[in-house]
């Protein structure tokens, strides 16, 4: 990859090496929609929620707990804890922006997300001294966030047209399996979500979800406990 | 609670995790202990959310086989194979649809 002589090029770079990932971006933007119809949520609701959000697992996450009457607090608990990567998003992204403005690391920090923090670092290792960083990153934080709010609405319109027989909300669930099996990386990821899984099944009926909470800490403190050499 | 308060105090949230590094803490690091207990938090939250969702039907836990819980099997096993969440979620749909329709008849 070559580096980039003005922020024009910069910005437009960051669009075009956003374009491959659009595909993958719109599918989840659809099930998002259609399952936050199902628990209720208004098309204006929805699309408030992804704008303030901008995080696709943590939003499901949302939805699924509203759909089973959790408490306020432990969604939101639930929504943050989904969301923890971004405090290494954001770690590992500092030594790079650190030399823009504050307004500058406002503004690119609420687009952290998975897809534009990948590009971004690839682009960032390789380049460390590159011109026009903040630009890269705009462009395609703005593609994300134009396709992710235009997917989101999608679905939230479509959602009325679906009908409940059809079972979609199952989507949602797995969903999370995409995203969590991917995610074992070692056997201890593995002892501690099934850890995790086993007191979420046996601890559900505690009310407020509150079951959810017990079994992240548990399968958490196996890990730790077991440690593993990725560090 | 009010949606969008709701909304708004995740997206609070969500926003101090992106901006905590970047913004507030700039060289500051992590305890090492944080750190570890960090990386096991969204797997075991997924898990511990989708295994209620599969294993249980009307607040009881399932003891035989639903089209849920084959279809949440095949989902793993698709998820495990292709690293691809849209195969497992079409995949799991599928399989989940082509059960149900099966336990139907």
């Amino acid at each position: 990859m070559e580096t980039f002589k003005t922020k024009q090029e910069a910005f437009i770079t960051g669009i075009r090496h956003f374009a491959p990932i659009v595909p993958g971006v719109i599918p989840f933007g659809l099930v998002y929609g259609v399952a936050a119809t199902a628990v209720g949520i208004t098309p204006l609701q929805g699309i408030f929620m992804s704008i303030v959000v901008l995080a696709g697992a943590a939003q499901l996450v949302a939805i699924e707990l509203l759909g089973s009457g959790a408490a306020a607090w432990i969604i939101i608990l639930s929504a943050t804890m989904v969301n923890l990567r971004f405090l290494i998003y954001s770690a590992s992204l500092t030594p790079y922006l650190k030399p823009y403005s504050l307004w500058w690391r406002i503004g690119l920090g609420y687009f952290i997300t998975d897809q534009p923090y990948a590009l971004s670092i690839a682009y960032f290792t390789e380049h460390p001294d590159a011109p026009h960083k903040q630009w890269y990153q705009l462009g395609h934080s703005l593609m994300l966030w134009f396709w992710w709010i235009v997917a989101c609405a999608m679905g939230l319109f479509l959602g009325d047209f679906i009908p409940a027989e059809w079972g979609l909300t199952f989507a949602i669930p797995l969903m999370f399996i995409g995203i969590a099996v991917p995610a074992i990386k070692n056997r201890t990821f593995l002892v501690a979500a099934v850890v995790s899984a086993i007191v979420a099944l046996f601890a559900a009926p505690l009310p407020n979800n509150f079951g959810l909470i017990i079994a992240v800490a548990c399968g958490m403190t196996v890990g730790v406990l077991i440690g593993d050499d990725e560090e | 609670m009010n949606l969008f308060l709701l909304f708004i105090l995740i997206g609070l949230f969500t926003l101090a995790e992106r901006l905590s590094f970047l913004v507030f803490l700039g060289n500051w690091e992590m305890p090492p202990i944080f750190l570890k207990a960090l990386r096991y938090a969204p797997v075991t939250i997924l898990f511990a959310l989708v295994s209620p969702s599969i294993l249980r039907t009307d607040g009881m836990i399932a003891i035989s086989f639903s089209p849920k819980i084959i279809a949440g099997i095949a989902a793993i096993l698709i998820a495990w194979r292709t690293r691809n969440i849209l195969m497992t979620i079409a995949g799991g749909m599928l399989i989940f649809w082509l059960c149900q329709w099966i336990f139907s008849i």
